[in-house]
């Protein structure tokens, strides 16, 4: 895990952002789909949200977002401190 | 519950618990497309990539699973989020996708899961297996028989 991404998903964020407190009080914890500003709705699953956006747009980026109050930061450590192969 | 005992071997002259030791968790795995992606691709005629193969390793201090980034850009998905993550020199963002995982004779079916794209060519690794799939697994690691044991 050497570098940060590219920042991507800038309109979609905040159009998400924009439509968060009217989805945390509907449907925390589901998933969001949005590209560009359009919101597509919201999916139980992850799976299930990816489904709909690809049929609805094709393989294009488009963000699906869980809807939480505050994010989850995952941790991986081997990758984040590059210890997978760590001579010792 | 179907149960998967596994015993590394191949080394003419490591001692089981020994190799274990030394490689870890591994096990086979092949990384598709979604197959609503699929679906999709075939019904404009086009056609569908190649399942990559390569080796995951279960690393439960990992809080989801991750992918070695080229091998998802090489299958043609897309990232659909960006992370957050932890490291040693701070936060960094990390693309998200939705990637097929299948552990050949194992008893974890294939799955459609969000994985991160992770930058670990150097280690020859495809995958790393993390909790969020482990949630759903009874793993069990006898160091001392060289073995482990894992069931869906």
């Amino acid at each position: 895990m050497n570098e940060t991404a590219q920042p991507r998903f800038a309109e979609e964020l905040a159009a998400f952002e924009a439509k968060k407190p009217e989805l945390l009080k509907l449907c925390e914890g589901k998933f969001a789909v949005f590209k560009g500003a359009q919101f597509l709705g919201v999916f139980d699953t992850p799976m299930a949200a990816y489904s709909a956006a690809i049929a609805k747009w094709g393989n294009v980026p488009f963000l699906i977002k869980q809807v939480l109050k505050i994010e989850r930061v995952e941790s991986i450590p081997a990758l984040s401190l590059g210890v997978i192969n760590a001579r010792i | 519950m179907p149960v998967f005992n596994v015993y590394p071997h191949g080394h003419p002259v490591a001692a089981a618990p020994d190799l274990l030791a030394a490689v870890g968790l591994l096990l086979p795995v092949e990384i598709n497309i979604p197959q609503a992606l699929a679906d999709n691709l075939q019904s404009q005629g086009q056609t569908l990539p190649q399942v990559v193969t390569g080796g995951a390793l279960v690393d439960t201090g990992a809080s989801c699973c991750c992918v070695e980034e080229s091998l998802l850009v090489g299958l043609g998905l897309q990232p659909i989020d960006q992370v957050p993550m932890t490291g040693a020199t701070g936060t960094r963002v990390q693309n998200v996708y939705l990637a097929k995982l299948s552990f050949p004779n194992s008893p974890i079916p294939p799955l459609e899961i969000r994985v991160i794209g992770a930058q670990m060519s150097a280690s020859n690794l495809a995958c790393l297996v993390g909790r969020d799939l482990l949630r759903h697994c009874l793993l069990i690691y006898n160091g001392p028989m060289g073995s482990y044991t894992l069931s869906f």
